[in-house]
């Protein structure tokens, strides 16, 4: 079944929450620097994917806070769930695989 | 909460605007983060609005798509719902689409004519003596179209017949006389040759221009048929042109157009309304303003020429008002009657939504309490009704389909343009205003628990101040429903009684057992001929034709089962023919005040006793009534009374106009005759007078066809009636063969397609209404089973119980009842379209809506009050 993993937007925010749980705007940030800058994520753009994300199960709401100093306690933090993580990991696999038959087909190396 | 206080209320109006695009549980959930991201980013309005117009769409997709999901879930969690919500929609908006579609081809749409809203029907009318749509006489015409800046062309035309020759065949083909700007008012181009032009409109012309059905079926599609000559009524014409298949005339059956020929004579003719006029209106000329200029005319011509013209006035009105000017009110009628049932529907869908709101209360309750905001609820009620309103507008669109099939034939008999009656983009876009009308008339009810603070009680307890409040709303839905169906039976009911009245009135003829054809001898008299000679021409003519028609009468008569065979010109029934105005040589006056308007008919002897018209007084017209004897006439009742009131008629006389520079033939009353309804049943009795055939001077329009009326005669003789008529005419054809029931049959076409539409709501609108008491009453007994079940644990009786719910059915629908009948009364005005020799507050019809309506309650809260009855107190009061 199609889900939300497969859009592009979709699969940088699990990517950014993988690592850590973050917040909307700590998403944000990570999108951008995992993309080098090429996907700036607008408000409406990432909180209805956050919603979308969150209506299909593959993130939720983290009961986890950072240390108060650290952060604003009124922010929102999304973790990946289980079925998130799988999610993650099959179109990351789909994806690996699409990039080796492209690099093979092409006659590219792979760039480092 | 901290959800109840908006968190984006901080935010400038144009990002709280934009924010709105987003659906709203978006913005319910992330608020806060939403307005800390917009505040911390400090972008421009625009850069806000591209990403949130980018965003939203895939999000209201998703939402979409979930609310689709339930609600399919939910249909097929309950079919039965589903079903009978989705078909008793589905019968609504069909029946609605069917007749928007009749009314909007009929009335709405504009004529396929190019510039059609410039071309203008000019008639004129008598309004003291009740005489609309009565054509216009040549020279009065040629008076009102005179300033061309107003009429940039003008015709008049006329529909005639004749019988073509073709080899050794003959038929009857009806055609269209018109003067020479015809094709300049309708100005579409032929598909071959050229269209008549006024150079061809010359007395004795012979060019003439054929339609395209003509061409293609009884001429074979001849490509080269332009140039080639045909044979009608044994002229040679000259085939000019062909008409696209398309091209849209005055009438449908039009074989061709033929150059109307009038000699100078005929066009000074200002007393003889003789012809039909349409022109076409200059640019930027309104129609208001032709109408006063012609109004403006009429009124002149009528104090120049008081002799013809005194208490005529000229009518000019757009030609598609003037084509359906006598059945928009009847289709209009309909078309409401559609309407209210298909609210009488929606209203019953909307108390089965109350219905199940009751049971959704806890689902809906439950999906609020975890943290589903009230609008996301409603948006998904919507889509579930928007869901059903759509299915429904699909199934009633084909119902629509079935239904105009049906009812296409029917009314084809008297709605004109039927053929131009079907679905089309218009009657979808009808289909989904209505079905969006639907969903918001659903979702208002279905949502009011949701809304306001309904739902959180919902989960607390069973009941609530909501359910008092629902319950209100849903018995003033039944109510309403009630009140609609009562208003659509009374109209159901007076239509009945108006089709029953029509047929059971006196007809002044016995229309049983009688067979009708129409004959016409193939002679012309020669129009060019000097005008001294013509009349005498015209007689001689008439005393062939008398020769030969009593013949023909006297072998019909010896057919095996005929009784009687006789002929008139025009036979009741068949339209408004040849109105004269005769004098009565008694009044001193010779004033043209005192001439009797009256209809003509020359007959032959044996023509009374065929129809079964009875003889009131003196005799019917005999045998011995001969060209040159004693000039003898016979009267109907409603002449004798206009003429004289209750004095004896007998004996007195009558002037007709004779021929010019004679003295007015006089002709004596020697009998009184019944009177029937000429025109159609349901037209008022209009004076009428019979004279001899072998006397008459008028009645005939330059041939000498007649209708025969043969009593005892089945339509099995039609060869032998063949035979008879061709041994004594070789070359007259017979047509229009009918046995008399039918042509009664076709003169309340009208009536019975009303009726039949009528009562095809009025049952519809009942068995809603049925449905909706039955349903209402059904929820109640389950609300009210804890009530019940303390009543049978305290010893009441069943029967008790059985008439505490049927008194609680006959309560709710006597209210709607009494509500309908008001609308009825005051509304009765409304009815008098729709009526005819009965009043439009017929007691009987007023009482059949309610008395139906309260039956049907009855017997569908048996369901209900058994349910009532069965009520396990033990088992309800264990449930608690």
């Amino acid at each position: 079944m199609a889900n939300d993993a497969q859009s592009p937007v979709g699969y940088q925010i699990l990517l950014a929450l993988a690592a850590r749980d973050r917040h909307g705007y700590l998403i944000r940030k990570a999108v951008e620097q995992q993309t080098d800058g090429t996907m700036k994520l607008g408000p409406g753009t990432l909180y209805a994917a956050i919603r979308r994300l969150e209506d299909q199960g593959l993130i939720e709401e983290s009961p986890w806070r950072p240390d108060t100093d650290l952060d604003d306690p009124r922010r929102r933090y999304y973790r990946l769930t289980t079925t998130g993580r799988s999610a993650l990991e099959a179109e990351t696999a789909r994806l690996h695989a699409t990039v080796k038959l492209a690099l093979k087909q092409l006659k590219l190396r792979p760039s480092r | 909460m901290a959800r109840t206080n908006d968190p984006l209320g901080e935010l400038p109006l144009r990002h709280r605007l934009l924010l709105h695009l987003l659906p709203s549980h978006v913005r319910d959930e992330h608020g806060r983060e939403l307005r800390d991201d917009l505040h911390e980013r400090r972008q421009s309005t625009a850069a806000i609005a591209v990403d949130i117009l980018r965003a939203s769409p895939a999000a209201h997709w998703d939402v979409l798509r979930q609310d689709l999901t339930l609600a399919l879930r939910q249909m097929r969690r309950s079919p039965a719902f589903a079903i009978i919500a989705c078909l008793t929609l589905a019968v609504g908006i069909g029946g609605n689409v069917a007749f928007f579609t009749l009314v909007d081809g009929v009335l709405l749409r504009q004529l396929p004519v190019a510039g059609a809203d410039r071309i203008v029907d000019i008639t004129e009318e008598h309004l003291g003596r009740n005489l609309r749509n009565f054509g216009i006489s040549p020279a009065n015409y040629r008076d009102v179209v005179r300033d061309t800046t107003v009429f940039q062309a003008a015709a008049v035309f006329n529909g005639r017949s004749g019988t073509l020759r073709l080899g050794e065949n003959r038929q009857r083909v009806s055609y269209t006389a018109v003067s020479g700007d015809f094709f300049r008012v309708f100005t579409e181009a032929p598909i071959m040759g050229r269209v008549l032009r006024p150079e061809d409109d010359v007395p004795g012309a012979a060019a003439i221009l054929l339609s395209f059905a003509f061409w293609q079926g009884t001429l074979g599609g001849d490509p080269a048929i332009v140039g080639k000559d045909i044979d009608v009524d044994g002229d040679r014409l000259h085939v000019v042109g062909v008409m696209p298949p398309n091209f849209w005339s005055q009438r449908a059956s039009t074989a061709f157009w033929r150059p109307i020929g009038f000699s100078d004579a005929e066009w000074a003719n200002r007393g003889a309304r003789s012809v039909q006029a349409v022109a076409r209106l200059g640019t930027g000329v309104p129609v208001a303003r032709a109408a006063a200029v012609a109004a403006a005319t009429g009124r002149a011509l009528a104090s120049q020429n008081p002799k013809t013209n005194d208490g005529w006035s000229v009518l000019v009105r757009e030609l598609r008002a003037a084509r359906v000017s006598g059945v928009r009110t009847p289709l209009l009628f309909v078309w409401a009657a559609g309407a209210l049932v298909l609210l009488i529907a929606i209203a019953n869908v909307a108390s089965l939504f109350l219905t199940r709101a009751v049971e959704r209360e806890r689902e809906l309750g439950l999906r609020t309490a975890l943290g589903a905001r009230t609008g996301r609820v409603v948006r998904q009620l919507v889509t579930e009704g928007l869901l059903l309103a759509l299915v429904s507008a699909a199934v009633g669109l084909a119902l629509a389909q079935v239904l105009l099939s049906w009812v296409r034939p029917i009314a084809s008999k008297f709605v004109p343009r039927m053929d131009e009656v079907a679905i089309g983009p218009r009657a979808i876009g009808y289909t989904m205003a209505l079905a969006l009308l639907t969903t918001v008339l659903l979702t208002l009810v279905a949502t009011s628990p949701a809304r306001g603070r309904g739902v959180w009680h919902a989960l607390g307890t069973g009941r609530s101040s909501t359910t008092r409040g629902r319950r209100r709303l849903h018995r003033s839905i039944v109510i309403g429903e009630v009140a609609l169906a009562v208003f659509v039976l009374v109209a159901s009911s007076l239509v009945v009684r108006t089709l029953v009245a029509v047929l059971t009135q006196p007809m002044g003829f016995d229309s049983r057992g009688v067979l009708t054809f129409r004959m016409e001898p193939p002679w012309r008299v020669n129009l060019q001929a000097p005008p001294d000679s013509l009349f005498p021409a015209l007689m001689r003519d008439r005393d062939r034709a008398v020769e030969g028609y009593d013949a023909v009468l006297r072998q019909l008569g010896a057919l095996p089962g005929v009784r009687t065979a006789g002929a008139v010109n025009r036979m009741p029934l068949t339209g408004t023919w040849w109105t004269t105005g005769v004098r009565l040589a008694d009044r001193p006056s010779g004033d043209d005040a005192e001439r009797v308007s009256t209809y003509t008919r020359p007959i032959t002897p044996g023509y009374l006793e065929a129809m079964g018209t009875r003889v009131l007084r003196g005799r019917g017209v005999v045998r011995t009534d001969v060209t040159g004897g004693e000039r003898v006439v016979v009267v109907d009742a409603e002449f004798a009374r206009r003429a004289w009131g209750d004095a004896d008629p007998l004996g007195r006389e009558l002037l007709f106009d004779g021929a010019p520079n004679h003295a007015p033939p006089r002709a004596r009353v020697v009998g009184v005759v019944e009177s029937i309804h000429m025109d159609q049943l349901d037209a008022e009795l209009r004076p009428t007078i019979y004279v001899p055939f072998s006397q008459a001077t008028e009645g005939h329009y330059l041939d000498w066809g007649m209708d025969v009326v043969v009593r005892g005669a089945t339509s099995g003789l039609e060869p032998e009636i063949r035979r008879i008529v061709h041994t004594v005419f070789p070359d007259a054809v017979v047509f229009e063969l009918a046995t008399m029931d039918e042509v009664v049959r076709e003169s309340t076409a009208n009536r019975r397609f009303q009726l039949l539409v009528l009562a095809f709501f009025g049952v519809l609108a009942l068995v809603l209404t049925t449905i909706g008491v039955g349903g209402t009453l059904l929820l109640s007994v389950r609300e009210r089973r804890r009530e019940l079940a303390v009543h049978v644990a305290l010893g009441a009786r069943p029967s008790q119980l059985w008439w505490r719910v049927q008194r609680d059915g006959i309560a709710l629908t006597a209210a709607g009842a009494l509500l309908g009948l008001a609308i009825a009364v005051a509304g009765a005005g409304l009815f008098s379209s729709l009526t005819y020799g009965v009043s439009v507050r017929d007691p009987l019809s007023l009482a059949a809506g309610p008395v139906l309506v309260l039956v049907a309650a009855f017997l569908a809260a048996a369901i209900p009050a058994t349910r009532a009855v069965k009520v396990s107190p033990i088992s309800v009061l264990r449930e608690s």
